[in-house]
C-alpha cells in the first residue's frame, strides 16, 4: 500500500506553517481534515498538486488568482528579503519512504506607488526527491533533475489522471467527458504495461520486415521499392494516426473555449442580438455549403456524363442512323438468316432444308444473288437490335443537356451568391464585435471576440486537418493492402532461404502473440473497471432496483442503464453522479495494481439522507486496504457521519484560520 | 471469348491517382465501367493496341445494356456497310473499346496536367470542351435527327 505519511506546508497561501500527519491508529486507514467552509480544503488539495506538478488545477479563476507565497509571510518581512514557499508530500511504498518537495523563492518588493509590500518570484519552483529507505536514514537518495523527478512522479501519481487521486466531490462535470475519458485509457496502458507490448509487438514486426527484405536478392531493385514503400506508408500511417489523436483532444477542447465565449456574449444583453444573429447565419452556412457540396457532386456527374457522350456522339449517331435504315428497309430483322445461305452455298451436296429439293446451279446462283442483297446475318441483327435502345437512351440524354446545364448553373450562381451574402454579414458582425467598446469593465467584447475569431480559425484549420488525415490513412491503407499483396507474390517467386523464413515466422507469431495477448489484457482490464465500478456503485447508492448494469466503451467513456436498458448517464443525480465518480476512480485505482491514497475534498457534499450513510460505510469499508483522506466541512460532517466515522477512524484532524484570517493552524489531533 | 475487359497495369495508376486523395471528378465513387467507357470516348481517334502487362478490369456479365450499347457504338460507328455483319459482334467491339482506353488514359492524365493538378480549372476546362463539342457537333446532330 502506498501512504501519505505526512504533508508539510510552508508559506503555501493560508498554510503558513503547518504540519498534517497520517499514521494509521486503527484497522480503517482514513482520515479526515475537517474546516469550516472557506478555511482551505481546496487549497490542501492545490497545495498537493502544486507540489507534484507545478500546477493547482482546482483554482477558480487562475488569472485573478493571488501569488502562492502566504500574504502575512510577504508583510513581515522588509524590503529585499526573501520568503520561501514549499511544500512537501511524504509518502510510504512498502520499504521505502520518498518525499516530493517543490519550493520556490519570492523576493519582497515595496510598491513605489502606494508603498505596499509586494512579492516578486525569483525563479520558477524546483522540486525534489528524495528516497530513503524505511529502515535507515543513510543511503538516501536524491532526485533533482527534471526527468527523474518527473519520472517518479508519473509513476506515483501520473499527471495525466490527477483527478483519480486528488479528487474535488465540488468538481465531477468533467469526470466523464470524452478529454478525461482518452487520458484515462492512456494512463492504464501505461500503468498496466499494455503499451510495454503494443512496443515489443512493434518491435518484433520491424525485425520481421527485415528479415523479409533479406530474403529477397539484393539487386532486385523493385523488392526493394516496395519495402521501402510499405515501411514509408506505415510511418505515414503512425503519424497521422498519432496526429489525429491528439486533434481529437484538441478539437473538443476548441470547441469547448468557443461556446464558452458564445455563451459569454450571449449572457451580455448590448450583444446578444448580434450573437444569437451570427449563430443563425452558421447554421445557415453550414447547410448551404453542405448543398453546395451535394450540387457539386452533381456537377462532376454532369461534366463526366457529358463530356463522355459528346466525344461518342458521332458514333452513336452514326450506328443508330444505321440502325433505323436497316429496319425502315426490311433488313432488321433479316427475311432469311445470311449465315444459312452461306452454308448452303457451301456444302451444297445436302438437299435444301426448306423443300429438300436438290441444290442445283440455277440453285446456287440464285442464293449468291440473295447473299448480296442480305447486309445483316440473324445474328448481327440481334446484336443490333439489343443495343438500339441505349443509343435511343444517350441521344435523349444528349437533347437534356441544355436544360440540366441551365439548372446546374442557376444552382452555382445561387449558392455563391447565398454563401457570399451571409459570409459577407458574419464578417459585418464580426468586426462590429471585435470593436466594440463600452463603460464595462467585466465583460470586454472585443477581447472576447478577438479569441472567439482566433480559436474559430484554429478549430477550422484542425478540423480539416483531421478530415484529410482520415482520408489519407484510408488511402494509405488501401494502398498498403495492395503492396502487402505484391510484396508476398514477389517473395513466392524468390529464391527463399528456409533459415531466414523460419525466423521470419517465429518473428511473425510472436508479433501475432503479443497482439493477442495485448487484446485479451485490454479486454480484461476494461471487463475489471466495469465489475468494480458496477459493485461498488450498487453498494454506494440507495436505489436496488433501478439499475440494471453499466458499460464502458473503448474509449473509456462509461454508460449506466437502467432496468429498460435506456441510457440513464445523463440524468444521474448529483448524488448517483458522485457514486459513479468514486466507483470509477477506486476501479481505476485497482485496475493500475498500484494501491495509491485517495485524497477527497467535499466528499460527501452532494450528497443527502441515506445515500450519505451508504457512502460513509463504503468508503470506510474501502480504508481497510485503502488510505483515504478527505477534507471536510463541519457541516458536511453531520451526524449520521459521525456515528460512522468517529469510533473507526485512523486520524481527525481540525484546522482553521486564526483571526486576522492570514493563516492555518491545526486546533487538535 | 475472355470473361473480362483488360487494360493495361499501367492506367491502374492513373485510375488511382484520380481515385486517391484528390478524388478528380469524384472517380472514387463511380464504378469501373463508368471509367472505361469515359477513357474510350477519349481515345476514339486514336485506338492502339493493349500492351502487357494487362489487368482484367471489368467483368463483362456486369456490364449493363446502355454501356454496351455506348462501346458498341465506337466500332459500329465508323464501320462501313458491308463491314456491319463482322462487327455487331459483342467481343469485337469490345476489344475495339479496349485499344480506345489505351491513348483515353493518356489523355485524361494529359487533362490534368494541363490543369496544373487543379481540379476547379480542370471542371472549367472541361465544361467549355463540352459546349464547344455542343455547338461544333451534337447540336447540328440532333437536329437533322427532328
Amino acid at each position: 500500500m502506498i501512504k501519505i505519511e505526512k504533508i508539510e506546508f510552508k508559506n503555501f497561501r493560508q498554510y503558513k506553517d503547518i504540519c498534517l500527519t497520517f499514521a494509521k491508529n486503527s484497522d480503517y486507514n482514513l482520515h479526515i481534515v475537517r474546516a469550516k467552509n472557506g478555511t482551505g480544503k481546496t487549497t490542501f488539495l492545490n497545495g498537493i498538486l502544486w507540489c507534484l506538478y507545478d500546477e493547482e488545477y482546482y483554482i477558480s479563476n487562475k488569472l485573478k488568482a493571488l501569488k502562492v507565497v502566504n500574504e502575512s509571510a510577504i508583510q513581515e518581512k522588509n524590503e529585499g528579503d526573501i520568503v520561501e514557499v514549499s511544500v512537501k508530500l511524504t509518502i510510504s511504498d512498502e520499504d521505502k519512504f520518498l518525499s516530493f518537495e517543490r519550493k520556490q523563492i519570492f523576493s519582497v518588493t515595496l510598491d513605489p506607488l502606494t508603498s505596499i509590500k509586494k512579492s516578486v518570484a525569483t525563479c520558477e519552483p524546483t522540486l525534489k526527491v528524495l528516497e530513503s529507505p524505511k529502515t535507515a536514514f543513510v543511503n538516501t537518495k536524491v532526485y533533482e533533475s527534471e526527468e527523474e523527478t518527473q519520472r517518479l512522479v508519473k509513476q506515483y501519481f501520473d499527471k495525466e489522471i490527477y483527478s483519480y487521486y486528488f479528487f474535488d466531490g465540488e468538481n465531477l462535470k468533467n469526470y466523464f467527458d470524452k478529454e478525461n475519458a482518452g487520458k484515462v485509457k492512456s494512463s492504464i496502458y501505461s500503468l498496466s504495461q499494455v503499451n510495454l507490448l503494443s512496443n515489443a509487438s512493434k518491435r518484433t514486426e520491424v525485425l520481421a520486415n527485415d528479415k523479409r527484405r533479406e530474403m529477397t536478392e539484393k539487386n532486385d531493385r523493385q523488392d526493394v521499392v516496395i519495402y521501402d514503400e510499405i515501411d514509408k506508408l506505415k510511418d505515414e500511417i503512425e503519424k497521422l494516426r498519432m496526429d489525429n489523436d491528439q486533434l481529437d483532444i484538441a478539437i473538443p477542447i476548441l470547441q469547448k473555449r468557443i461556446d464558452e465565449l458564445n455563451d459569454q456574449l450571449i449572457g451580455y444583453k448590448p450583444v446578444r442580438d448580434n450573437q444569437i444573429r451570427r449563430e443563425e447565419l452558421d447554421k445557415k452556412l453550414k447547410q448551404l455549403e453542405k448543398e453546395q457540396a451535394e450540387m457539386m457532386a452533381k456537377k462532376k456527374e454532369f461534366i463526366r456524363t457529358y463530356y463522355m457522350l459528346f466525344h461518342l456522339f458521332p458514333r452513336i449517331k452514326a450506328t443508330l442512323d444505321m440502325i433505323k435504315y436497316k429496319e425502315d428497309h426490311g433488313e432488321l430483322p433479316p427475311r432469311i438468316d445470311k449465315k444459312q445461305i452461306e452454308e448452303l452455298i457451301h456444302n451444297h451436296d445436302a438437299n435444301c432444308p426448306m423443300c429438300d429439293g436438290e441444290i442445283n446451279d440455277h440453285a446456287i446462283i440464285h442464293m449468291k444473288q440473295l447473299l448480296e442483297e442480305l447486309d445483316v446475318s440473324s445474328q448481327a441483327s440481334n446484336y443490333l437490335s439489343s443495343i438500339k435502345g441505349g443509343l435511343e437512351l444517350a441521344i435523349l440524354k444528349c437533347r437534356q443537356y441544355e436544360d440540366e446545364k441551365k439548372s446546374l448553373l442557376e444552382k452555382e450562381k445561387y449558392y455563391q451568391q447565398e454563401i457570399e451574402e451571409t459570409e459577407k454579414e458574419l464578417n459585418v458582425i464580426s468586426q462590429y464585435l471585435s470593436t466594440y467598446s463600452d463603460s464595462n469593465t467585466v465583460i470586454d467584447v472585443s477581447k472576447i471576440e478577438k479569441e472567439r475569431t482566433q480559436k474559430q480559425e484554429e478549430l477550422t484549420i484542425k478540423t480539416k486537418r483531421q478530415g484529410a488525415n482520415e482520408l489519407s490513412i484510408k488511402n494509405s491503407e488501401e494502398r498498403l493492402e495492395i503492396l502487402d499483396k505484391e510484396a508476398k507474390e514477389m517473395e513466392k517467386k524468390a529464391n527463399k532461404n528456409k533459415a531466414l523464413q523460419k525466423q521470419m515466422k517465429v518473428l511473425n507469431d510472436l508479433t501475432s502473440c503479443f497482439n493477442q495477448v495485448k487484446k485479451q489484457l485490454m479486454d480484461k482490464i476494461k471487463v475489471e473497471i466495469e465489475e468494480n465500478t458496477w459493485n461498488t456503485f450498487k453498494n454506494m447508492i440507495w436505489k436496488k432496483e433501478t439499475f440494471n448494469n453499466l458499460k464502458i466503451d473503448e474509449d473509456y467513456q462509461m454508460s449506466v442503464y437502467n432496468n429498460n436498458l435506456n441510457d440513464m448517464t445523463g440524468s444521474l443525480s448529483a448524488t448517483e453522479s458522485m457514486a459513479l465518480a468514486y466507483s470509477f476512480t477506486l476501479a481505476i485505482h485497482e485496475t493500475s495494481g498500484k494501491n495509491c491514497p485517495l485524497v477527497v475534498d467535499s466528499p460527501l457534499g452532494r450528497v443527502s439522507d441515506d445515500n450519505r450513510k451508504n457512502m460513509a460505510n463504503e468508503l470506510l469499508k474501502i480504508s481497510q486496504k485503502k488510505q483515504i483522506i478527505l477534507l471536510f466541512t463541519s457541516d458536511e460532517y453531520s451526524k449520521e457521519v459521525a456515528e460512522i466515522y468517529d469510533s473507526t477512524i485512523a486520524t481527525i484532524q481540525d484546522v482553521s484560520l486564526t483571526d486576522d484570517e492570514q493563516e492555518i493552524r491545526k486546533i487538535g489531533v | 471469348m475472355a470473361d473480362r475487359i483488360f487494360i493495361n497495369k499501367k492506367h491502374r495508376e492513373t485510375i488511382d491517382f484520380w481515385s486517391g486523395e484528390k478524388n478528380i471528378l469524384d472517380f472514387k465513387s463511380i464504378e469501373n465501367i463508368e471509367k472505361f467507357t469515359l477513357a474510350a470516348s477519349l481515345g476514339i481517334e486514336n485506338p492502339l493496341p493493349v500492351s502487357k502487362p494487362r489487368d482484367g478490369y471489368i467483368r463483362l456479365s456486369s456490364i449493363q445494356t446502355y454501356n454496351k450499347a455506348l462501346l458498341s457504338s465506337i466500332l459500329l460507328g465508323k464501320a462501313q456497310n458491308d463491314e456491319i455483319d463482322k462487327c455487331a459482334d459483342e467481343e469485337k467491339c469490345l476489344e475495339e473499346a479496349e485499344k480506345c482506353v489505351e491513348s483515353g488514359f493518356q489523355i485524361l492524365k494529359d487533362k490534368l496536367n494541363e490543369a496544373r493538378g487543379d481540379e476547379e480549372l480542370l471542371c472549367k476546362r472541361l465544361m467549355a470542351e463540352i459546349e464547344l463539342l455542343y455547338e461544333t457537333k451534337v447540336k447540328p446532330g440532333l437536329e437533322v435527327s427532328e
